[in-house]
């Protein structure tokens, strides 16, 4: 199911751009929306060179007991469960906001967490985090266009 | 014990105090149900455009409500219903302790979000009747599973007995965001925690299903199987009532499993005396759908029934103002924060002997009115929502904002009351309220009892006892 939400095809960008503030304020806003959807941690961090040309990625971290890339079993599935709602949530909403906002698996996506202040890389470049440690998982990355203000 | 098995029905099952099966139950269609009978068109015009042919004015409501997204792609909710729906693993893990299992599975499902969980044991009149998902593909709401093919020839008694339980896993919507009902920010706490208890019941069922046994979805009635598994009891609003959220609870369609598991009770949370003698509802209500009345017989089952077309007739022409109105669930004295003074309370309520309950409720019930109100209309503001600002208009809501915003912006919306339409007197012009006076109805009304009827207020009524009446802020008119 899991490989279902993230594979699902992205939909279109709402034809109106809504009516934002400043990027301060929907920067709160993303945030706010990010951990009333379930995530722990959020941050955003700038993307220097896109592929698709976005300036922003969205990282959000939630709780895991157990890693999802070592635990195969509900233990791993749960945080991974949890982050792909928020992202998709979040993203779609973006995209409903009028802006372009694209969720995917990176492989750097500790690296932009640790970028958007979430925490500092441990040797292995797992995430370790003030709050949780190492035991988090990263969430799938959202790039956005949306104006935002990184960490 | 059935003498030809699968021919004989069990005898009905006891619900709690609140509800109680009196006669024959007819296995409900669930395509006779509002949603798939307004998405046939058979509501009238302004329903069916309503449910199919509308996009919201709002992001939020567009990503997470059904049927009012622009793109329906940007839902989760389909894209989670489009998800295979999965072999039962061949190999069987066996289960020597039901009850290790049950805590097992309840352990697992409050792991993923649930905020409850319990199991049922299924009875025959709880599911629906056999039929067939409509082909019409735009005509399938995602929240509705179809019992479908699931039945294959059986009948409901020797279904019960292949999957004798059933599993209630569910979510409580946001106390803080429900403050706003009939704003789209009640709205996000509905749908967004409707979404989850999808995405919860849907990765619950892949997980039984790889132990080995089977999940059945679109096969038996919340409500029912909440109850007989005490989620909570049903409330004069025709909601399950829980005992640490009140009506906040979303019921999505259940899990019936072959899964050995032990049953739990039906619960006793005082509300069946509680609403006897509150009617929160049913004086907030908008459309008058909640009754004042006493119980009726519906389908040989006695309970607290709403008028759900009057209910549902509203929706259409307050789509600019809110996706679902929520105020029954709101204005419910159950709905509070989960804090220890509720437990308190609750616990209190269901430690008191019967009899004397009828006092305590109406001690509680001034408490609810002094300290809540007889209706909720407050002011809230989440992210860039304040249901203090009328829908068309628009104002910042930054607070200590000195941005220059043009006339766009010029509304300054102040004071902790929030906008409500003024919905009630209209209401009241087209959906007669049934007359139930619980006490004198000549005179001696105490105050805070918010009677309204129509034209009947007695004259005298200040304004301001009468907009806290009525439940609404004054208009400009």
């Amino acid at each position: 199911m899991l490989d279902v939400i993230r594979k699902a095809p992205e939909g279109n960008v709402f034809p109106t751009k809504a009516d934002l503030h400043t990027p301060e304020v929907t920067t709160s806003h993303v945030k706010e929306m990010a951990r009333y959807l379930g995530t722990d941690l959020v941050g955003i961090t700038t993307l220097e060179n896109d592929d698709a040309g976005h300036p922003f990625a969205i990282v959000c971290v939630v709780r895991a007991d157990d890693d999802p890339h070592e635990a195969p079993g509900i233990g791993g599935q749960v945080p991974a469960q949890n982050g792909l709602f928020v992202t998709f949530v979040l993203a779609a909403w973006i995209r409903e906001l009028g802006f372009r906002a694209t969720m995917a698996m990176s492989p750097d996506a500790p690296r932009l967490a640790a970028a958007a202040k979430l925490g500092t890389l441990d040797r292995t470049g797992k995430l370790v985090t003030a709050e949780y440690g190492t035991r988090v998982h990263v969430a799938d990355v959202i790039r956005t266009d949306l104006p935002l203000v990184p960490a | 014990m059935a003498v030809t098995p699968g021919t004989e029905t069990p005898p009905p099952p006891y619900l709690g105090r609140s509800v109680r099966i009196v006669g024959p139950v007819a296995n409900v269609d669930m395509n006779q149900t509002p949603h798939p009978r307004n998405s046939r068109g058979e509501l009238g015009k302004a329903l069916f455009n309503w449910y199919r042919n509308t996009i919201s004015r709002d992001p939020l409501t567009r990503v997470s409500a059904p049927n009012h997204f622009a793109d329906q792609r940007n839902f989760l909710a389909s894209v989670v219903n489009q998800a295979p729906k999965g072999k039962i693993n061949s190999s069987q893990v066996a289960v020597s302790d039901p009850a290790a299992m049950t805590r097992h599975i309840k352990a697992v499902a409050h792991h993923m979000g649930a905020d409850v969980v319990t199991v049922a044991r299924a009875h025959p009149s709880f599911l629906y009747a056999a039929t067939a998902p409509p082909k019409d593909s735009a005509a399938r709401d995602v929240y509705q599973n179809r019992s479908g093919d699931v039945y294959q020839g059986r009948t409901p008694e020797q279904m019960v007995q292949r999957y004798p339980y059933i599993i209630v896993a569910t979510t409580a919507w946001d106390y803080d965001k429900l403050q706003a009902h009939r704003h789209y920010i009640g709205d996000a706490a509905y749908h967004v925690s409707q979404m989850k208890a999808q995405l919860i019941l849907k990765a619950l069922e892949g997980y039984i299903k790889e132990l080995g046994y089977a999940a059945l979805r679109g096969m038996s009635n919340p409500q029912a199987a909440g109850l007989a598994s005490g989620v909570g009891e049903l409330g004069r609003n025709g909601l399950l009532i829980h005992r640490k959220f009140g009506a906040r609870i979303h019921m999505p369609d259940p899990i019936m499993t072959d899964l050995p598991l032990v049953p739990d009770r039906p619960v006793d949370n005082g509300v069946e005396d509680f609403c006897k003698i509150c009617r929160k509802c049913a004086i907030n209500c908008p459309t008058n759908s909640v009754p004042f009345g006493d119980k009726v017989v519906f389908n040989g089952v006695e309970k607290y029934k709403i008028n759900w077309l009057t209910c549902y007739k509203v929706r259409p022409y307050m789509d600019a103002h809110w996706g679902s109105c929520l105020t029954c669930a709101t204005v419910c004295p159950f709905t509070k924060p989960n804090v220890w003074w509720r437990s308190l309370t609750v616990w209190a309520l269901s430690a008191c002997p019967i009899p004397a309950r009828p006092l305590l409720v109406r001690a509680l019930k001034a408490i609810d009115d002094r300290f809540w109100g007889t209706t909720r209309q407050s002011r809230v503001r989440w992210l860039g929502y304040d249901s203090g600002i009328k829908p068309g208009e628009q104002a910042c809501t930054v607070a200590g904002c000195t941005a220059e915003h043009g006339t766009a912006h010029a509304a300054e919306p102040v004071g902790s009351i929030g906008y409500y339409a003024p919905l009630k007197e209209n209401t009241n012009r087209f959906v007669k309220r049934d007359v139930y006076w619980p006490c004198d109805p000549t005179g001696s009304r105490s105050r805070g009892d918010g009677r309204t009827r129509g034209t009947m207020i007695p004259t005298g009524t200040s304004s301001s006892t009468l907009r806290r009446q009525i439940g609404r802020t004054p208009c400009s008119t």
